[in-house]
């Protein structure tokens, strides 16, 4: 069992607190991604769980065993690095071997790991090589097959994909998650690439300020965000955040009225008017058609000031009353000529915080 | 296109001059001293500048050596004794198998007769002149020494100031450079009266402890290994290195150049020591070769020919060394497992 317990874990570098009083738990064998902006601690937490960083305060476990004075070597982990931090001076061989030979395993059995590793990972032709003879990707293969012979109960990334371009790091990812599909060991994974963490993780955390914002699977954090932070910062482009008053049927925003129909005090718990923000993801924008009644739907009004095509898909940022919207829209697009846009989005996907809080407010439904 | 070619023409003929002139510059003192060593003292002494050795020819004339010069007479080449120098810048000549006839010439006018001459005599008289043998096993035993500990000890502070946390690390090391400040003159008093309390003057430790260390080499071994990645010692960390583990299988294999520059440089400066071995050490059995080469040097005048054929072979050591040495010098690790 190679569960993680994170247990009120403090970490300071001198006075600043960098992970702030951590409560989680990684299952066995999930695959949990850590991800928020830099700074915000997850690579600091990562390292706590490698051994690289001490831990000021608290307790994390690794399976039934409390690691916090525990050597690195003696805690059955593995880690990927940003990097690579594969040794120059030795090939693809002996990189794989080394942390193996640390231990004295027989010779014949760490042939016999560095063999699998290099197949799963499709790298037994470079095992001759030096890492600088790999390219990027070869590098990063070599530096999980590294991790893998070491056969450890929990492997940590930091940020394994990051030095990798687009198109690697979308191969990369796949290959990490079908990786873990097979081997089933418990995974930890640092990223600040919302994306990534989205698609790869069972489930993420979030963290800010070495807070945890939310834990959760990937849609549950995306479809109910718990606070403004997380409404920003899953999905892309961000959620647009407009602050707004409540009013009978309406929403005020600004100078502009959304016809509301009582739909958004049968959906939230709301206990003042004023104060709150109205979240709306740009995925949510359908353009109007004329003559819409829908009464679970709402309308806004804008003027296109930018167009940006992606080619599968047109993101139209537009202007409402002074207040500024990114709308996600598909590519057969037709935008006024006057630039004048009428969007409408369906009620039940708005989101609501507490403006002084910026915690979501709670859901009748 | 052709102008370009051209331009990268006349710069590298330009940068070739400069370096055959500089290199000139350079080998000149050395060309001088083995030139010197080759030369007997009458030569060495001369006023006249010659690089190939040579010797003035005498005749033994009434039991005299007297000097021969190629002397213009009659329209005729002629190799004359010069008997004596008379007034006026005028000498007096006389021809060696007709000893009777004697001409007067202006002297300046005259060429001595001076055939190359190699005194390679000088080599054996300057080894045997002092215990060479036993001064180049001690100077290679000092060296030696001192430089494998100076690079041992130097490379474990600086991989301290490189890779650890602790506090006042930052304000250590600029104690610790603040100290390169200090002139080693500064330092011979001072450091005597601290071996003369330990009881160490006169001895190998004398000779060889207080380079085992150095600031400058921490210095240089830090800034290297600052541009070597953290994450390699937090990779061997993981993969279970302890400190000592990391600093020899990861750390020395990676830092072979600033290993083999700084030891080349305290080499040389160890085998070129001499004020210190000089006031530290008096018995013959400790002496090195630098303090054995200032034998030659005495008031009653200086043995230049030993002096300089002592010096040749006090250097060929540290040249044929060089040579070996050269090709890693210039070979450098790249360090390209890590992400440029």
């Amino acid at each position: 069992m190679a569960h993680v317990v994170f247990k009120n874990v403090f970490k300071y570098f001198d006075n600043n607190m960098v992970v702030n009083n951590f409560n989680f738990e990684v299952k066995d064998k999930e695959f949990v991604v850590i991800v928020g902006p830099s700074g915000c601690g997850k690579s600091t937490t990562l390292r706590m769980v490698a051994g690289l960083e001490s831990i000021s305060d608290g307790e994390i476990r690794i399976g039934d065993r409390v690691i916090n004075d525990v050597s690195p070597k003696d805690r059955d982990i593995a880690m990927v690095f940003q990097n690579y931090a594969l040794y120059p001076h030795m090939d693809v061989y002996k990189n794989m071997a080394f942390g193996l030979k640390l231990r004295n395993v027989p010779a014949d059995e760490i042939a016999r790991r560095v063999q699998r590793a290099a197949e799963i990972l499709g790298i037994e032709e470079l095992l001759q090589r030096k890492p600088k003879q790999l390219s990027g990707g070869q590098r990063q293969r070599v530096a999980v097959g590294r991790a893998i012979v070491r056969e450890p109960a929990v492997f940590l990334f930091d940020e394994p994909l990051s030095n990798l371009d687009a198109k690697l790091r979308v191969q990369m990812r796949a290959e990490i998650k079908k990786l873990h599909e097979r081997l089933r060991t418990t995974m930890m994974y640092v990223t600040h690439d919302q994306v990534e963490a989205m698609t790869m993780g069972d489930r993420i955390v979030i963290l800010k300020d070495g807070v945890l914002q939310q834990a959760g699977a990937p849609l549950d954090v995306y479809r109910y965000p718990e606070n403004i932070f997380v409404a920003g910062f899953i999905g892309s482009p961000s959620m647009n955040l407009l602050p707004v008053t409540v009013s009978e049927n309406m929403v005020l925003c600004g100078s502009s009225r959304i016809s509301v129909q009582g739909v958004i005090e049968r959906i939230f718990d709301l206990s003042t008017t004023s104060g709150y923000r109205l979240g709306i993801r740009p995925e949510d924008f359908v353009i109007s058609k004329s003559g819409n009644a829908d009464p679970d739907t709402a309308e806004i009004r804008g003027i296109v000031e930018l167009i940006e095509t992606t080619g599968s898909e047109t993101l139209i940022h537009f202007n409402s009353n002074g207040i500024y919207l990114v709308a996600k829209l598909g590519s057969d697009l037709e935008i006024p000529s006057d630039n004048n846009i009428s969007l409408n989005f369906p009620l039940k996907k708005i989101h609501m915080f507490d403006d002084s809080t910026e915690k979501s407010v709670r859901r009748k439904l | 296109m052709a102008s370009l070619k051209w331009e990268n023409r006349i710069s590298k003929t330009i940068i070739h001059v400069m370096l055959i002139f500089g290199s000139i510059i350079m080998l000149f003192p050395f060309l001088w001293m083995i030139s010197t060593s080759l030369k007997g003292n009458e030569s060495i002494l001369s006023d006249s500048i010659e690089m190939i050795p040579r010797d003035q020819k005498t005749t033994l004339i009434d039991g005299v050596e007297r000097p021969l010069y190629e002397v213009s007479f009659n329209n005729e080449q002629k190799e004359m004794v010069l008997l004596r120098s008379l007034n006026e810048g005028m000498a007096e000549f006389i021809d060696p198998a007709n000893p009777d006839e004697s001409v007067v010439l202006p002297l300046t006018k005259q060429k001595p007769v001076r055939p190359m001459s190699f005194h390679w005599q000088n080599y054996p008289d300057a080894w045997n002149a002092q215990p060479f043998g036993r001064y180049f096993l001690n100077t290679i035993f000092v060296a030696s020494v001192s430089v494998l500990c100076q690079l041992f000890f130097s490379s474990l502070a600086a991989y301290a100031f490189a890779f650890f946390r602790f506090p006042f690390k930052n304000a250590i090391f600029i104690f610790l450079l603040g100290t390169m400040m200090l002139p080693q003159q500064a330092l011979l008093v001072p450091n005597y009266v601290i071996l003369a309390k330990l009881h160490w003057l006169d001895t190998y430790l004398a000779l060889i402890v207080p380079f085992t260390a150095s600031v400058y080499s921490v210095f240089f071994f830090r800034q290297f290994f600052l541009t070597l990645p953290r994450d390699l010692h937090d990779a061997a960390t993981v993969d279970g290195c302890s400190h000592m583990g990391f600093y020899f299988r990861v750390l020395v294999p990676l830092s072979l150049p600033p290993f083999l520059t700084l030891g080349i440089f305290s080499f040389l400066g160890s085998w070129n020591a001499f004020i210190w071995p000089l006031i530290v050490t008096n018995s013959t059995h400790l002496r090195v070769l630098q303090v054995g080469l200032a034998y030659f040097l005495s008031d009653a005048g200086t043995e230049w020919g030993l002096l300089m054929a002592a010096s040749t072979f006090s250097i060929v050591p540290l040249v044929i060394g060089y040579f070996f040495v050269q090709k890693r010098f210039v070979q450098s690790q790249a360090m390209t497992g890590l992400k440029e």
